[in-house]
């Protein structure tokens, strides 16, 4: 028996392994837990979201970042010609000793990286001049047109914000005194497609002391048209959850596990067409915002599921 | 290829921990190094970036008779892995593939996690035993020289009480006139002063299967292991706890804090701070954490590193009210607490990562802070997992500043001073 089932387990480690490049098992199922089969399960729509008519496969093709980005780069990064440590047909990197800074560009992912050594700050010594929120809203477009990035293809996480911040916090207890330090701001985004944002992917630069970047995490690679296919409807979304073709994410710890044969119903609260980056590709899909009756309460979570009729691909 | 280790450095007893080989072999009159590994023991050069995977993906293996998913990297260089089946996949993948292949039941279990590695050199534990998967064979030597250390984790699935949860509190404010203490609830963010649910988490005991098995890979002992009923409140309150006599110790909670008007504790220096619910039977109590006095006094055993896994467990406003009003659940002999200042969210690759980029690295042998291991597993595990729009995890470590660097194969004294710091992990 346990050869059997050995046998039936690899065989699902191939099946999944073999078809995971593309077309027959969607990037999306990997992000989260397969929802069982629940033909009666009351499945409520209060998306408002519209769906595009068609939406595209792409392909990701490298980024040569044109001189000009990479001067503007190295300008506000503060390196000189003189600290390039290589160049050639697959990027351009930087490299200063003190402190040790590096930068570089990556031409065959489109990803430009800088990083800084970490200031280790103390309650006399913290950190100065970092810009507030307010004072970074200013700075982000003047960052992302150095970069080209265009503003039209950007989108935050809260809401319908174009870009979020965070912030880590130190807080020093000095006797009965507490003392607060923010080393830096972060700006982060998410890139769009078409006006489908690219999940798993927060791209995001550091903002410390006197409005210096300390940080640059970016990956822009050119995008090429594959095939476009046709959006499924409302419906067809609700039989995709009924039919278990979709997984669900995690849980908050605050709520318990949830039973899905004794979910109550499922209330979608949004649903966005988004892409996925798999391997060379995007791949298009729907993440669903919804709430699950549990029985001893609901709990929001997170959902995956096609945005196409995959049988097709 | 398989190499017998006499356990020393050519002759050279070397400290406990385990141990990468460095195996060459000279082809065409050339030397060329075939693998690369380091040392878990201290003094170990890093690998060549050879070895270094590029990309989310890594490989993973299923051993002969085995049904487990596992990192083929947690096997030894030189490990007979001919027959075994191995497939590059990133941790989702793998993620999802087990829980697709394991049965529904096998949540509520006391069974081995999809993440735990077969291969445990730490020798036996309670959780290690649990493990009914038949595991691969050795190597002819274990590449672990004794043991690194020891780990306690104690969690609790609040399911002495069905699926109905455990109720806890009202909690007494400690003037002992009946007035008692809001708190935070998902339904009364501002505060609640009545008894809170605290719903089922099954999901607490593959999470802590997860974290055991991988550490026990990795050298480290498992002599304390507190699950449900197994766990006294009593267990986690004062300088005698049974915690204070391992080197790292998790918990495993629902959490919350002291909010509203009615949040002052006063059995605490008049304090707002955070409490734990932990269960008794069909019923919660809360643990305050103004209760706890963590840190162990032997200098090899001692408790130095604690994680609370549990929503708002190091919630900066109250952790602030604590400080500033002298309240300390820590004594001088404590390096770092690890927490969260936000909800947290259920995961077992979190805890398969932390234990691992604490003791190996993620692609390469160069093992994290601990501080930054912590984060790093958290932000790998939910990088693409569908969260709720505008959800965000901010983790929080406090500890003594001297301590902040420190990893587990090095440690710094408390030098007396702490600082408490936040981490925005997700998005």
């Amino acid at each position: 028996m346990r050869r059997m089932a050995k046998i039936g387990f690899v065989s699902l480690v191939a099946i999944v392994c073999a078809t995971a490049g593309l077309a027959q098992s969607p990037p999306w199922k990997a992000n989260g837990e397969p929802i069982p089969a629940r033909p009666d399960l009351v499945v409520h729509w209060q998306s408002e979201a519209k769906f595009p008519r068609k939406v595209w496969v792409y392909n990701l093709l490298p980024n040569k970042f044109s001189p000009e980005v990479i001067s503007n780069v190295m300008t506000l990064c503060s390196f000189t010609g003189k600290d390039k440590n290589e160049d050639d047909t697959n990027g351009i990197s930087f490299q200063s000793s003190e402190p040790a800074r590096t930068l570089s560009f990556s031409f065959t992912s489109g990803k430009i990286d800088y990083e800084t050594p970490e200031i280790q700050y103390s309650p006399t010594n913290l950190a100065i001049g970092v810009p507030s929120t307010n004072e970074l809203s200013g700075l982000v477009k003047n960052v992302l047109g150095k970069m080209h990035i265009p503003f039209s293809e950007i989108t935050g996480w809260h809401g319908t914000h174009k870009i979020d911040f965070s912030e880590p916090v130190t807080v020093f207890s000095v006797g009965d005194t507490m003392v607060t330090n923010v080393p830096y701001r972060t700006v982060y985004f998410r890139r769009t497609v078409e006006g489908m944002p690219i999940i798993g992917h927060f791209y995001r630069f550091n903002v410390g002391e006197h409005g210096k970047v300390t940080k640059i995490s970016i990956a822009w690679p050119n995008l090429e048209r594959v095939k476009s296919y046709r959006t499924v409807s409302p419906k067809d979304v609700v039989n995709f959850i009924r039919s278990g073709n979709a997984i669900r994410g995690p849980v908050p710890t605050t709520i318990g596990d949830i039973d899905w044969p004794s979910v109550k119903s499922v209330t979608i609260k949004n649903a966005t067409p988004s892409y996925q980056i798999n391997g060379d590709k995007l791949y298009p899909f729907l993440r669903l915002d919804v709430l699950v009756e549990i029985g001893n309460g609901a709990v929001e979570i997170g959902m995956d599921c096609p945005v196409i009729d995959e049988t097709k691909l | 290829m398989q190499y017998n280790w006499d356990g020393t450095d050519n002759g050279t007893n070397l400290p406990n921990g385990l141990y990468f080989y460095y195996i060459s072999a000279v082809t065409n009159g050339e030397s060329s190094e075939i693998v690369s590994g380091g040392s878990g023991g201290g003094g170990g050069s890093p690998p060549s970036p050879e070895f270094m995977s590029s990309g989310s993906s890594e490989l993973w293996a299923v051993a002969p008779d085995s049904e487990n998913i596992v990192p083929l990297a947690i096997y030894p260089p030189g490990f007979d892995t001919n027959d075994f089946t191995i497939f590059s996949a990133s941790p989702s993948e793998v993620a999802s593939l087990s829980a697709a292949a394991r049965p529904e039941s096998e949540f509520t279990t006391d069974s081995g996690g999809s993440f735990s590695p077969d291969y445990t050199g730490g020798g036996g534990s309670s959780a290690s035993s649990q493990n009914a998967s038949p595991a691969p064979q050795r190597p002819p030597n274990n590449p672990i020289r004794g043991t690194v250390g020891t780990i306690g984790i104690a969690a609790d699935t609040y399911t002495g009480n069905g699926t109905n949860g455990l109720s806890c509190g009202p909690l007494d404010n400690g003037l002992g006139l009946g007035l008692d203490i809001s708190v935070y609830t998902p339904q009364y963010p501002s505060g609640n002063t009545g008894a809170t649910t605290n719903p089922p988490r099954p999901e607490h005991k593959i999470e802590a299967s997860t974290f055991v098995n991988t550490m026990q890979y990795y050298g480290w002992k498992n002599p304390l292991s507190e699950i449900d009923s197994q766990l006294n409140i009593n267990d986690l309150r004062g300088s005698g706890s049974p915690y204070n006599n391992v080197d790292m110790a998790v918990v495993m909670f629902h959490g919350t804090y002291g909010v509203g008007s009615a949040a002052t504790d006063y059995a605490a220096e008049s304090c707002k701070q955070m409490y734990y619910a932990v269960g008794t039977g069909g019923r919660g109590n809360y643990l305050r954490l103004s209760e706890m006095d963590l840190g162990g006094s032997s200098p090899t055993n001692g408790l130095k590193w604690m994680v609370i896994d549990a929503c708002f467990s190091l919630f900066q406003g109250n952790w602030s009210s604590m400080q500033s009003h002298g309240v300390k659940p820590y004594n001088g002999n404590m390096h770092l607490i690890l927490g969260a200042t936000t909800e947290t969210w259920t995961s077992a690759l979190k805890w398969y990562n932390f234990a691992k980029y604490m003791n190996y690295g993620k692609h390469i042998y160069s093992p994290f802070t601990i501080r930054n291991a912590y984060y790093q597993a958290n932000t790998d595990a939910f990088e693409n997992a569908p969260l709720p729009d505008g959800t965000e995890i901010t983790l929080a470590v406090a500890g003594d500043s001297a301590c902040m660097g420190d990893t587990l194969q090095t440690n710094t004294p408390p030098g007396g001073s702490w600082e408490w710091v936040s981490q925005p992990i997700y998005p």
